[in-house]
């Protein structure tokens, strides 16, 4: 065999069939290069006006400071604003979960009439835009007086995640092979049994990859969010929101601190679900 | 369609030299030659990873060769791209296109080639009929069955008269009785139509039953090219007979070899402590050698004695027309033979193997057992 | 089928039963996602088309009367459209040619797809954030073009169309790349060798396989970015002209619940809003189901 590594390769192409050319894979790269830049560009302004101590009409602030990410602290209330935001996503993730488990397991399982509706029902809240049912849950929210509390939030932020979800899971469910349940049911488990020592466990990765996507959703929904919250419910993306809009009052470090707080929470989430799931994978299976 | 038409696409001959193809570090063929005449039908037989695909891809184009060079009749062709060598081929997973009707599978090469619509029709139909799926022409592959879209393959890969088909394991996703119907299929078409067809298969029966020579391949390295039955009757080494149903692999001693007399009885060795007399196949290096056999060629003898083998019945498997057995001999070789009776396990038995059928090979793959674990390498 | 005669006598229960007997046990773990679904999605949708048909004066229909004649909101569905179809068609015509050639294995497949993720977390009001600051007038983008001596003036990229447009390819893009590039992968790739080997070039084996098998794919991709690129409202608010030219039916329908206290009207958007996206969904798969393409 070794013999063979010195023979000279006579042949120009070295390419393997359906592998792009050479100039063919410069050409994606040189796109998704500049996709990249501008994206990249985009998040660092945020990143380094957010240290920036004075930045007038020049490429990068002319002395640096952290004081904006203490100020941030206080003048948004963000002592408040965190804990509430990882309240509302942690009780986002685990109701939705709570109710999307049986319900993926039975559209998954039961050749039951009307299947197709109850999945174009559960499609209908992902696809049409927040804001059409948003209006008119939100004033029916406040009509309950629940505007403006936590519980206002967590139920309109409720509507996407639980059919998102429930489609998510549904695929992940088929692939558990039946014959696994029905053997342990030949074994003599009940149903609650099969559910807790055999369709949970074979479940993991899928309930840690869509606990990962409700969550991140969650705490990046701002128009839901937005719509019902008072001073007192509002999470870190609403609160900055409101910063960014009301900019004259603002300093516009502050807010950029703010961004990158907001931003630090939600890649630390990223990585985590990046050990269990690939995203890529997912989007296959998820549409 | 005429046989004349047919002859003037038949190529003279297809040359491959020293054809490579690595990725990377790895070798996948190393320096594979085979010269192939119009009108031959040559099966590249081997255990998966042998490289027999490799060599396919290389010939039709779609993987560029490393190393070495592809003659089409004095042309050299292994620079081309695979839509330019204009050869047929067939897939393992039928490959057809599910977003065209039958007809258009069949066409498809036709209508690249921009013939016209009338012509191209009547081609089709021809082509259809062959295979026997005329009354399929406007379905959808999805309504078909395996071994109906595979017959779509077929067609499509001849339909343009190719003067080469490439055949990559095209049964091997069917069921064994449709497995052998198309095999007698694929036969005729290629007798008919006077095709070259070069085709890929690891099943040793498909490739005896169908090619005029075989091409044997282990590792990246071609073992032995011959006709079916010099690979049958003379495997030129121990993985070769492995792998053409020489089910029992044995670690042997040479006690004497005898020169002279090439073929026959020109070697004795000792295998489980019974000294047997066997045939030499290539020289023979050292002390160490491996013997092969086929079931047939065993056979059960009433008595003991001298270059007989005493085994214990294992197992007996009734085939329908005899038994296949499986036997344990008092120092522990398992050995396999049939028989027109049956015989309870436990059964003692006294074998015997007539010297000319006796194997004996240089022991250059290592011994029996590893031989053995590369033939079942499927 | 047994002769009328013998039929039970009570053929209209035993279907009604008969019906009910294929619901088996497991269908009663969908209840509580039912119940959800009437109570939070249904029950509002219909209390917001009642909303609607309620208005403070005139008749049931007088606020859709009222928003196709009041140029201010009639404008919000053209404003809409203007965004997401241009919108649509950029990030399906970028994502449709690095997805066909990215299907291919290749060294750094993995990082792409995993880079391209991260738009998905930094969410739209962090892109609107950033955006203001890089496409605004002191911001990196025109000072390297104003230092590479493109332009004299600063680009306004910021509080008009082009800033909202930009946000959309931004924060989408990743989204129907992705979606892509899982139907490309999908792609048998031996169906195109068999196409090449039969005499198809690159070209013919992109146009007559590659390109129809992966159009139901890309119908799918499509219908999801318009709804993505439809649906956009923070970035609208954020780095448009929400009074102006990005007024969406969002922002409209936001304003008028919000600002002028008329969720009557608000909920007349919110149900027009909704029926157009639908009906431009539903028109995109109408053309889907007419490209005829059985896959196996």
């Amino acid at each position: 065999m070794a013999a063979v590594e010195t023979v000279p390769r006579e042949i120009g192409q070295d390419f393997e069939f359906g592998e792009p050319r050479r100039w063919v894979r410069t050409l994606v790269w040189v796109m998704l290069a500049f996709f990249g830049i501008h994206l990249l560009a985009t998040i660092a302004s945020v990143l380094v006006n957010s240290f920036a101590g004075q930045w007038f009409d020049t490429w990068l602030p002319t002395s640096w400071t952290l004081r904006w990410f203490s100020q941030s602290w206080t003048e948004f209330g963000l002592s408040q604003v965190l804990p509430v935001t990882f309240f509302v996503g942690l009780v986002v993730v685990l109701v939705s979960l709570l109710i999307a488990v049986p319900a993926a397991y039975a559209l998954a399982r039961s050749q039951m009439p009307g299947k197709k509706y109850v999945l174009l029902a559960l499609a209908l809240p992902v696809i049409v835009p927040t804001i059409t049912y948003g209006v008119p849950l939100a004033t029916l929210i406040y009509g309950l007086g629940l505007g403006g509390q936590l519980i206002g939030v967590i139920l309109i932020n409720l509507v996407p995640a639980v059919p998102f979800a429930i489609l998510v899971l549904t695929p992940f469910m088929e692939a558990i092979d039946p014959r696994i349940e029905h053997a342990a049911r030949m074994c003599g488990a009940r149903t609650a049994t099969i559910f807790r020592r055999i369709v949970v466990p074979l479940l993991r990765n899928g309930l840690l990859a869509v606990g990962i996507m409700l969550l991140v959703r969650a705490l990046g929904t701002f128009d839901l969010t937005f719509l019902v919250a008072g001073p007192d419910s509002q999470t870190l993306v609403v609160a900055l929101y409101y910063a960014v809009s009301a900019a004259g009052f603002r300093v516009n470090q502050s807010i950029d601190a703010m961004a990158v707080l907001y931003m630090a929470t939600n890649f630390a989430l990223l990585a985590f679900a990046f050990r269990y799931v690939n995203p890529a994978r997912m989007m296959a299976r998820s549409s | 369609m005429t046989t004349a038409d047919d002859a003037d696409t038949q190529i003279g001959h297809l040359e491959l030299e020293e054809v490579t193809r690595a990725f990377g570090d790895t070798v996948a063929l190393d320096r594979f030659s085979l010269q192939i005449q119009g009108g031959e039908f040559v099966a590249l037989l081997g255990p998966s990873g042998s490289g027999k695909s490799t060599a396919l891809n290389c010939l039709a184009g779609l993987l560029p060769l490393s190393h070495g060079r592809i003659m089409l009749d004095g042309q050299r062709i292994d620079g081309l791209a695979p839509e330019r060598r204009g050869f047929g081929m067939v897939f393992q997973n039928y490959a057809v296109f599910p977003h065209m009707t039958v007809a258009d599978n069949v066409g498809f090469g036709l209508t690249m080639r921009r013939m016209p619509k009338e012509q191209r029709q009547a081609r089709v139909d021809e082509c259809l009929a062959m295979v026997r799926l005329d009354p399929h022409a406007e379905k959808y592959p999805n309504q078909l069955s395996g071994g109906e879209r595979q017959r779509v393959a077929i067609a499509r890969a001849i339909a343009f008269q190719p003067p080469v088909v490439l055949m990559d394991e095209p049964l091997s996703n069917l069921d064994a009785k449709l497995r052998i119907e198309l095999r007698t299929e694929i036969r005729k078409l290629h007798q008919r139509l006077g095709l070259t067809t070069v085709y890929v298969t690891h099943d040793q029966s498909e490739a005896l039953s169908l090619a005029d020579r075989i091409v044997v391949l282990n590792h990246s390295r071609i073992e032995q090219i011959g006709t079916p039955n010099e690979v049958y009757a003379r495997p030129a080494n121990a993985f070769v007979a492995g792998f053409m149903g020489y089910r029992s692999l044995l670690d042997a001693e040479v006690l004497s070899t005898r020169d002279g007399d090439a073929d026959s009885a020109n070697v004795v060795v000792r295998m489980g402590g019974v000294e047997l007399s066997g045939t030499a196949i290539g020289r023979l290096s050292g002390s160490k050698a491996s013997v092969a056999l086929r079931p047939e060629d065993v056979t059960t003898v009433p008595d003991a004695g001298p270059g007989i083998i005493d085994a214990v019945v294992d197992v007996a498997e009734y085939t329908g027309r005899e038994y296949a057995l499986e036997a344990t001999s008092t120092a522990g070789l398992t050995l396999f033979f049939y028989s027109d009776t049956s015989h309870a396990p436990g059964h003692k038995v006294h074998l015997a193997v007539a010297p000319e059928r006796l194997l004996v090979f240089d022991a250059v793959h290592g011994d029996a057992a590893t031989v053995a674990a590369e033939v079942a390498r499927v | 089928m047994s002769s009328p005669a013998a039929a039970p006598p009570k053929p209209r229960r035993s279907r009604v039963k008969q019906f009910l007997a294929r619901y088996d046990r497991a269908a009663l773990l969908l209840l509580p996602a039912l119940v959800f679904l009437v109570a939070l999605f249904i029950y509002p949708m219909l209390y917001g088309v009642q909303l609607s048909l309620n208005p403070a004066e005139g008749g049931p229909f007088s606020n859709y009367v009222e928003f196709w004649s009041d140029p201010f909101l009639r404008d919000s569905v053209w404003f809409t459209f203007r965004l997401a179809i241009p919108g649509t068609l950029i990030n399906v015509a970028i994502a449709l040619p690095l997805a066909v050639l990215m299907r291919g294995r290749f060294r750094g497949k993995q990082f792409i797809a995993s880079a391209l993720i991260f738009p998905i977390v930094l969410g739209s009001v962090l892109i609107g954030k950033g955006l203001l600051n890089y496409l605004g007038p002191a911001g990196w983008l025109n000072r390297t073009l104003e230092t590479l001596g493109i332009i004299d003036q600063p680009l306004v990229l910021t509080g008009n169309y082009w800033g909202v447009l930009l946000a959309i390819i931004i924060a989408d893009l990743p989204f129907v790349f992705l979606l892509l590039l899982s139907y490309a992968s999908g792609l048998d790739e031996d169906v195109e060798k068999a196409a090449a080997v039969h005499g198809a070039g690159p070209w013919q084996r992109f146009s007559k396989i590659t390109f129809p098998l992966l159009l139901p794919g890309l119908v799918t991709t499509t219908a999801l970015a318009f709804v993505l690129a439809f649906g956009t409202f923070p970035s609208a608010l954020i780095v448009g002209d929400p009074s102006g030219e990005t007024r969406t039916m969002g922002i409209a329908a936001y304003r008028a619940a919000f600002q002028d206290f008329d969720y009557s009207m608000a909920s007349t958007v919110s149900m027009l809003m909704a029926a157009i996206e639908l009906l431009v969904v539903a028109i995109i798969f109408a053309l889907r189901r007419r490209v005829h393409t059985p896959t196996t």
